[in-house]
């Protein structure tokens, strides 16, 4: 079949929820016109993770690709706008800080902003970087409007914050209508051609045969067919992020409507808030060798802003990935090929990414090794740079407690090492042309979690002190008036007719 | 672990940024771009003191006019022509195909993409329509604007009309390095630089050619590789490949170390093909410039450069090794450079061209170059499938038409010189 010599010509996808529904649409959008066939199994009984309701800005590159609308995705999901995440307390207690969707600053001569700053800064001349951002000053006051064409002003970018259910179930009926089947039901058997070791077929308990070239695993932390079936190796992270256990709630929102997600950093964890139009998403992500699960339930608790909507779910995990996310004639979407924790929002990122990858590597007539090879480099790159950024969020903090001294001592990737170490000494960023976080992200948690740098690019000293001082002075005067000229965050999403509607879903 | 100096950088305090002595060694055709990048980027109390090997003629260059470091210190395409280059539009290769064809390699930017998709995805899928695969590279050669045109002895810049086909075009300079380094000189501000030999600066630009070392790895599939250049043939600079007798072919794996900073022919031998020292040496300037220190001690800078160094060395010898290792009777020489590895594998398997950090050739190019060496693609983009025939049929004829436009409206190298006169 897959690897044989047929055509390419039905996809299985195994579980529905964010990553199954996210790669129906776009299989059906994207490749649809080529003869494919898609189906997607899932079960009503079996629950979906569902906690990754926070997008980065790559989002709308994606939902653009697609032909989605963007406000009825909103009103669908009761979708908020995104300009970046706030840390709090991660450097020290009472540090806070945002990672904006934006740049920091413009261009003041031959080296780039952050020179600049650096240098000002040691004299003691620079406000806080985040005040050179438009996002970020946004952010605070809960404003926002979206970039304009010919937009004089600091280039800047956003994303939402959803209620993946509601999304799922959003894709579900956009994908439904564009002729993805789905099948309802638990898979009991999956049957494999006895030569090449593809899978051939998913047997569910109604005794339904479902057929197929090509199988994608969005079975989520099960992995049915990449780990239960190819047993595909796991590659485990946790000595970098040992953070393996979580609680989710939702409550009433207290009354903060800024655009951001925030994580706050607790005594063997962090706690997310994500403001939705309708509710808060909460949860606690913690370390079970530092925490027992009651300790960790009643810090979420006590730390809720209102009412909790529910019990807390609890979900365990393990930090890391698989070896091979396409293996045989199976490919794993979302969590079913790793799990990255959510602390820089990279859960649907991730999705998003494998999905474009597989469509840009699409077999026609047969799968080939060379698809196989190239979609594990690709993926193996974007598993290894998040790592990277968010194992900086743990190591760089001067904080209090076992767990956060075990982090500040943990032994780095090598690639971390040296990042910081470039950072420090003379303000220089990861270089890398490709990459989910480039260098205004590094800036952000390097200076929010006071890693400063203590030399600078010399072409910076082409300006005077008193130059330098007037020119940083005009430019956070500029960012400030740009932010404070924007409509209110949520009477923006009014304005926009993206207000939630709640809607009842096909399924 | 003391919170307050987390993970500092031993022996690293915070740096003063003016002061810094720089004295540079080698050859005046590579001591002036150095010297003129360093006069012009770093703040006044940073002294520059040069140090000038005595020189025979360095040869000519084949640059393109788009090298980064020409723009950073204003050099355009006009200086250029001032100083004597003559412009092209690539590169011939003899005796380098199994077939002892000449092949024209020639800069350019991508084909336009028909509905979203690289232009080479839809033509393997209309050609393999027409059951004509067999007659891919040949049916591809008529849309290769940049080597046609370079063929045929024309030349024009992509700024002539950037919104024309022309805006594919990478055109290259002919130049002697005598004259190249002149420019740079005359960038030099008066009395910035001085001629005095300086043991005591805090770094040394070492610029002389050095043999191979322990230090050093070995580029295989260059080493002793006997290649000639002939950068006066007309219209294009000529490479031949000869049957022996060629030079080492290595690169040091980290050539800044401590103070002493390597660039150029004390760094690498590439050898030259596509005039790769040349062009390693003009990448390691800009580099350098991204690199400059921020104190008297520079581990961090050191470590950004090399990595930075050895990028650029492993492209070009991937793109150096190509038409060696393409051309070749079956079997191995050597491991093939990955990156060139998986440069072949994935355009073979399906047409597509992986791009790499720190690429120094367009992909138009490298796809260019793989179909001039026979390699065609087994399959092509599922989602060309889904268009109608027809319609690609279309818009490949329009493609072809505004190219030979703009072919027929090219001038030739004379005429195109008569506009610096």
């Amino acid at each position: 079949m897959g690897s044989g010599q047929h055509q390419v010509g039905k996809v299985v996808i195994v579980g529905g929820g964010t990553a199954g529904w996210m790669t129906a649409v776009a299989l059906s959008r994207m490749l649809g016109g080529t003869g494919l066939s898609i189906t997607l199994v899932e079960s009503a009984a079996i629950g979906t993770v569902g906690v990754g309701e926070a997008t980065l800005p790559q989002i709308r590159h994606f939902n653009r690709r697609l032909g989605l609308d963007e406000r009825e995705m909103m009103a669908r999901t009761a979708a908020t706008i995104k300009l970046g995440i706030e840390f709090r307390d991660w450097g020290k207690v009472g540090d806070r800080y945002i990672h904006p969707f934006g740049k920091h600053g413009e261009t003041l001569g031959q080296a780039d902003f952050i020179h600049y700053w650096a240098r000002a800064n040691a004299a003691g001349n620079a406000a806080p970087v985040g005040e050179y951002s438009v996002p970020i000053m946004a952010a605070w006051q809960g404003r926002f409007e979206p970039p304009r064409d010919g937009d004089d002003r600091q280039p800047y970018d956003y994303a939402f914050q959803f209620d993946a259910g509601l999304y799922a179930a959003w894709l579900a009926d956009l994908a439904q209508g564009d002729g993805v089947a789905r099948r309802e039901g638990r898979i009991v058997d999956v049957r494999q051609d006895g030569e090449t070791g593809d899978v051939t077929a998913i047997v569910l308990e109604s005794g339904k045969v479902i057929e197929g070239d090509l199988f994608v695993d969005c079975s989520g932390f099960r992995s049915l067919l990449i780990g239960d079936v190819f047993e595909t190796p796991f590659e485990d992270w946790s000595h970098w992020l040992p953070c393996n256990r979580a609680f989710a709630v939702p409550c009433a929102n207290g009354g903060d409507n800024g655009p951001y997600t925030r994580a706050t950093a607790r005594e063997a964890g962090w706690q997310w808030r994500i403001p939705l139009q309708h509710r808060i998403g909460n949860g606690l992500v913690y370390c079970d060798a530092f925490w027992d699960d009651e300790t960790a339930r009643s810090i979420l608790m006590d730390n809720l802003e209102s009412e909790a909507g529910s019990d807390p779910r609890p979900l365990r995990f393990r930090t890391g990935r698989r070896r091979s996310l396409w293996h045989s004639n199976c490919v794993a979407i979302g969590l079913s090929g790793g799990f990255l924790e959510p602390l820089e929002s990279t859960s649907i990122d991730l999705i998003q990414s494998g999905i474009l990858n597989l469509v840009d590597l699409f077999p026609t007539d047969r799968i080939q090794e060379a698809d196989r090879r190239e979609y594990n480099r690709l993926m193996d790159l974007e598993f290894a740079r998040i790592r990277d950024f968010l194992v900086l969020h743990y190591v760089a903090n001067q904080r209090e407690g076992e767990f956060w001294r075990a982090m500040r001592e943990m032994k780095l990737p090598d690639s971390l090492e040296a990042k910081i170490a470039d950072f420090r000494s003379r303000a220089m960023l990861p270089d890398y042309s490709e990459g989910l976080f480039q260098a205004p992200s590094w800036i952000s948690v390097f200076l929010g979690q006071n890693i400063v740098p203590e030399g600078w690019d010399p072409r910076a000293g082409d300006l005077s002190d008193e130059d330098l001082a007037v020119r940083l002075a005009k430019v956070r005067e500029r960012v400030v008036q740009h932010a404070k000229a924007m409509p209110e965050h949520l009477a923006w999403i009014r304005k926009a007719g993206a207000g939630f509607q709640a809607t009842s879903a096909r399924r | 672990m003391d919170q307050e100096g987390w993970r500092r950088v031993p022996g690293y305090e915070r740096a003063p940024v003016t002061g810094i002595s720089y004295q540079i060694i080698g050859k005046r055709a590579d001591v002036w771009p150095v010297a003129a990048m360093l006069s012009r980027k770093l703040p006044e109390p940073c002294a520059i003191s040069v140090a000038l090997e005595p020189s025979e003629n360095a040869g000519a260059a084949a640059i393109p006019v788009s090298e980064p470091i020409l723009a950073e210190m204003g050099i355009g395409v006009r200086d250029l022509a001032d100083a004597g280059a003559r412009f092209a539009l690539g590169y011939s290769l003899e005796n380098f195909a199994n077939d002892n064809a000449s092949v024209i390699v020639a800069p350019s930017g991508d084909l336009p993409a028909i509905a979203g998709l690289p232009f080479n995805q839809i033509l393997h899928r209309v050609v393999e329509q027409a059951k004509a695969l067999d007659r891919f590279a040949e049916v591809y050669a008529g849309f290769r604007l940049c080597a046609r045109a370079a063929a045929q002895g024309l030349v024009a810049l992509p700024d002539d009309a950037p919104d024309s086909p022309l805006a594919m075009l990478g055109p290259l300079a002919v130049i002697e390095r005598e004259r190249l380094a002149n420019l740079f000189e005359g960038l030099v501000p008066v009395g910035r630089v001085g001629f005095d030999t300086d043991a005591s600066a805090d770094f040394t630009i070492d610029l002389r050619p050095c043999e191979r070392s322990e230090e050093a790895t070995t580029l295989p599939w260059l080493a002793g590789r006997h290649i000639v250049a002939d950068l006066t043939s007309a219209p294009l600079p000529l490479y031949r490949s000869l049957p022996a007798g060629g030079s080492d072919a290595f690169a040091l794996a980290e050539p800044w170390q401590t103070n002493r900073i390597r660039l150029g022919p004390a760094s690498a031998r590439i050898g030259p093909l596509f005039c790769a020292d040349t062009r390693l040496f003009l990448r390691q300037v800009a580099h350098l410039m991204e690199c400059l220190p921020a104190g008297k001690e520079a581990p961090a800078e050191a470590r950004r450069f090399n990595r930075l160094h050895s990028q650029a060395v492993q492209r070009l010898y991937e793109f150096c090794a190509a038409p060696i290792v393409l051309g070749r009777a079956e079997g191995g020489e050597g491991d093939i450079p990955e990156g060139l590895t998986l440069r072949i594998q994935q355009f073979r398997s399906r047409g597509g061209m992986p791009e790499l950090e720190a690429d120094l050739v367009d992909r138009q190019t490298w796809i260019d170059l793989l179909v001039s060496f026979g390699i065609v693609p087994q399959r092509h983009d599922r989602r060309a499938d889904s268009f109608d025939p027809r319609q690609l049929d279309r818009a490949l004829g329009a493609i072809r038409g505004d190219l030979e436009k703009a072919l027929a409206n090219m001038p030739s190298q004379n005429v195109f010189m008569q506009r610096f006169e």
